[in-house]
């Protein structure tokens, strides 16, 4: 029997007219790891809220067809449920965790749930061994780093022995390392605990193969639900971008079984290559020519930093020694961990923090400059922070850009039209920006800042909560604007979408540049910072980061080995 | 720093001197680990005992030997540095206190200086002993507050707020919760006023009205965030179970032992109470300061009952000063 069964849910959020979930139909078994994949707003984590019995108490609605737990109806009455049976955890650790010391905020849920004193005890520690959190035990809450407080949620929920466990893009927030330990956790609490996981992911190349089975959301709808291979072999084409590059790679060759992993791949790859040896130029050197970023920059050199060094009042060195220079029409990605001191040159670039030490030249403009203490102007450096809700203070999305331009005493010369065509916001231009969706809201501040004409455009982790598709939006658009001679530099930890777009990266690690140079020698080489398939075609051909340019590498010569029906799918 | 004091370095529109969006100074934290392991009863019941000692002495030489135990305890807690900050306003409050008792009091028999005819207040006489009484109750004021500043550095607030919980539960939750989201506000203030300098508003210039109306935007925003917020915390709150507890109700996570010096220093703290009550009901801790000064030390019972009060006061210090120097002191305490 199953542990929830679900018949032809359907929701609507209150006031509104179009279902948020309509007509799913899905059944989850115990101690089974289901991955809920889909766009924004695809009703991922509306459904994830209703299975946590958080959706109909907390947004009220209306609310249609049949929903059990273990045979209790939670359409009905929800509060059958046992408290604690059924957990949840959110995006962000910090608007989750409740209390200043780490065994305060374990022990949160087990007080809720009536536990002894002793039984608590019992529960906190072993829960801390499981988690590693015992180190960190005296340390405050808010002085942990992103991936120990989301560890710390995940302990407080664990503590309580929920039967399911339930997580909304639990490493949005992470750095990689610390979403590959927070997702290794997670398949150790399915596999060795037992307990049933539904997980909500966008970067599906970190997880899919965990799934044992996968849920496609689309519109509310639940389009698929299957094992990772038959998502692979039934996805509909146009959520193709969806499913992991290496699987890609090899759906797209043709092969089946697809690996999902890029061991299993290397795997594959090396048997199929066998003795055959790859074209010369197909050895990655194609792929590391272009311009280089040196040429770029001394083409005409934008922004130059000296050995700049930061430290913040508490002591904390953020940055030391950095020299960093950018040329017109480049695109930087800054790569490092977090803490790294990647926010805090962002915020340097932009003249909202003084280098400690060392000298900042913009070699912008002839354009006046504002009366603004930044290099924020016309025509200068435009600053998006990773929340870009702090830029949204007006109350339509129109006025967001008109109040910049006001403020910097320009005219609106059709700049306004041209940027919510571009962003796509043209409809929802007198819509209020706080009722606009994360996508929307990122482009109505990204829209708020490029009013100004900026020669430099600087983003911290543009990609933080968009799916694949936005991602590739942003992207294009971003592109876009290279291609006109802005420059953009990104702090970012999304590997896949840095490289396909960037051209140049640079590594912070402690404050100081440790990388700089051609983005491509990064994501196809590193340890941590390669893409998927950077990790896939390692030591077969260098400098491969994304699918199109492995397939134009490896598909000639793999053709000869694979069927003729893979051949003919691989090159549709 | 402190909460209170990390609280006033939040300055709208000027740069966050401690903030600044990272770290977040904890007093907790810092120096000797002695008073972070005592017991939240055993450290609440000694920091007791001096706020009822500064309340009933009048005894210049009482209130000077508890100050003097206060500066050792901050010292000892490695918070000498921030108590100083902390007192900074207090030693304002103090100098006021003095003057306007030495201009109000007009008693006392040794008269210091007597001014010319002043319109409203006539001629006003300082007394040197109106300038005692006020600089005692200077000291009184800021010891309570040197007091308060133990309490921030030798009591963990969770440990406090969740000895609170046993008898308000829900208050001790909204207090801890509130202690909990003021650095993440703080940053989120910051980022908001960045977001609006990059957008051309200079936050904190211009005339007043149009200070007003930045700041205005900013706190318009930071509200909305606080909701949206609260929100998702209601519901991380939810999914931990909270609320609806049914029969069994609520219970309390407490794992506090009481170790051989929480029954110490809490016995110190006892014996100087109660020696407290003597010298006060003895007279011995009183002294008159008008019409004229009193002796400071009138009988030998006033220093037998200071000797006797300083040493319970400071041999909880002496213990937590030798905690981290002598591991045998440590390893039976």
């Amino acid at each position: 029997m199953a542990l929830f069964e679900i018949q032809n849910l359907t929701y609507f959020y209150p006031e509104s007219s179009l279902p948020a979930l309509e007509g799913v139909d899905l059944s989850v078994f115990e101690g089974e790891f289901l991955l809920m994949v889909g766009d924004s707003g695809s009703g991922k984590t509306t459904l994830a809220k209703f299975l946590a019995g958080l959706l109909l108490d907390f947004y009220g609605g209306k609310i249609g067809g049949r929903a059990e737990y273990r045979g209790i109806d939670i359409v009905g009455d929800r509060r059958r449920v046992p408290r604690g049976e059924i957990a949840m955890v959110f995006q962000d650790p910090e608007k989750q965790l409740m209390m200043t010391e780490v065994e305060g905020e374990i022990a949160f849920g087990l007080e809720n749930l009536g536990f002894t004193r002793e039984e608590m005890g019992r529960r906190i520690a072993e829960v801390m061994a499981f988690m590693g959190l015992t180190a960190v035990k005296d340390v405050p809450t808010f002085e942990l780093s992103g991936g120990i407080k989301q560890k710390l949620v995940i302990s407080s929920v664990l503590a309580m022995q929920p039967r399911v466990l339930i997580f909304d893009e639990p490493t949005s927030q992470l750095d990689p390392p610390s979403a590959e330990e927070i997702l290794n956790l997670i398949k150790r609490i399915n596999e060795e605990l037992g307990i049933t996981v539904i997980l909500i992911e966008q970067r599906l190349e970190r997880c899919f193969h965990l799934a044992d089975r996968v849920l496609l959301m689309d519109g509310g709808k639940a389009l698929f639900c299957g094992t990772p291979r038959e998502m692979i072999k039934d996805c509909p084409k146009e959520r193709f971008a969806l499913i992991p590059p290496v699987c890609r790679f090899f759906c797209q060759l043709g092969f089946s079984p697809v690996p999902l992993t890029v061991k299993e791949g290397r795997r594959v790859l090396k048997e199929k290559l066998g003795k055959r040896s790859l074209p010369a130029d197909a050895e990655g050197e194609s792929f590391f020519e272009g311009s280089s970023h040196k040429t770029l920059y001394e083409k005409r050199r934008l922004m130059e930093l000296k050995n700049v060094s930061f430290v913040y009042p508490n002591g904390r060195q953020a940055l030391e020694g950095i020299d960093f220079k950018i040329g017109t029409g480049e695109f930087v990605a800054v790569l490092g961990e977090n803490g790294a001191g990647k926010t805090t040159l962002l915020r340097i670039m932009a003249g909202l923090a003084v280098p400690g030490w060392g000298k900042v030249d913009f070699h912008c403009s002839k354009e006046k400059r504002a009366k603004n203490p930044t290099f924020s102007f016309p025509g200068g450096a435009a600053y998006l922070s990773q929340n870009p809700g702090d830029y949204l203070i007006r109350d339509t999305v129109e006025e967001e850009l008109l109040f910049t331009l006001k403020n910097f005493g320009m005219k609106d010369d059709g700049i306004v039209d041209y940027l919510l065509k571009k962003l796509e916001l043209d409809r929802c231009r007198k819509a209020n920006p706080r009722d606009l969706s994360g996508g929307e809201q990122q482009r109505a501040a990204l829209a708020s800042v490029l009013v100004l004409r900026p020669s430099l455009l600087l983003l911290d982790e543009p990609t933080r909560g968009l799916d694949r598709f936005l991602k590739i939006e942003l992207g294009n658009f971003l592109t876009g604007l290279i291609d006109q001679g802005v420059s953009v530099v990104m702090a970012t930890h999304d590997v896949e979408f840095a490289a396909r777009f960037a051209r140049r990266a640079v590594i912070i690690h402690g404050g100081e540049k440790v990388y700089d140079g051609e983005a491509r020698e990064v994501f196809s080489r590193s340890l941590f910072y390669a893409t998927q398939i950077g990790k896939l075609c390692r030591g077969f051909a260098e400098g491969i980061t994304t699918v199109e340019e492995a397939l134009e590498v490896f598909g000639p010569v793999i053709f000869d080995t694979v069927p003729a029906k893979g051949e003919q799918k691989g090159r549709e | 720093m402190g909460f209170l004091s990390a609280l006033r370095s939040v300055k709208i529109g000027k740069k966050l001197v401690f903030m600044n969006g990272y770290p977040y100074p904890f007093n907790f934290n810092k120096g000797n680990s002695f008073f972070r392991s005592l017991h939240t009863g055993a450290a609440a019941l000694y920091l007791f005992s001096m706020l009822v000692m500064a309340l009933i002495f009048t005894h210049p030489l009482y209130l000077l030997g508890l100050s003097l135990a206060i500066v050792l305890a901050a010292a000892l807690a490695g918070g000498l540095k921030d108590l100083e900050s902390f007192m900074k306003p207090g030693i304002v409050m103090v100098l006021l206190i003095m003057g306007i008792n030495l201009l109000g009091a007009g008693s006392g028999e040794t008269v210091l200086w007597r001014s010319p005819l002043l319109p409203f207040f006539g001629r006003a006489v300082f007394t040197l002993e109106a300038l005692c009484f006020g600089a005692a109750m200077g000291i009184r004021l800021l010891a309570v507050l040197g007091i308060f500043f133990l309490l921030n550095v030798m009591v963990h607030p969770d440990r406090l707020l969740r000895a609170m919980s046993l008898s308000a539960s829900k208050s001790a939750l909204v207090v801890s919760l509130a202690l909990r989201l003021l650095p993440g506000t703080a940053r989120r203030l910051d980022g908001i006023r960045e977001a609006l300098i990059i957008r051309g508003v200079v936050v904190g210039e211009g005339r007043f009205k149009e200070r007003a109306q930045k700041y205005m935007l900013m706190l318009g925003n930071l509200l909305a965030f606080s909701l949206e917020d609260s929100f998702t915390l209601a519901e991380a709150m939810e999914a931990r179970g909270y609320g609806g507890y049914g029969k069994k109700g609520r219970s309390l996570y407490r794992r506090e032992r009481i170790r051989p010096r929480d029954v110490l220093i809490g016995g110190c703290a006892v014996l100087a109470l109660l020696l407290s009550a003597l010298a006060v009901n003895t007279g011995a801790g009183s002294f008159s300061y008008y019409p004229r000064l009193a002796e400071l030390v009138s009988s030998p019972e006033t220093l037998y009952f200071f000797s006797g009060i300083m040493f319970f006061l400071l041999v909880p210090l002496f213990v937590g000063w030798g905690w981290d120097r002598w591991h045998y002191l440590k390893s039976k305490i």
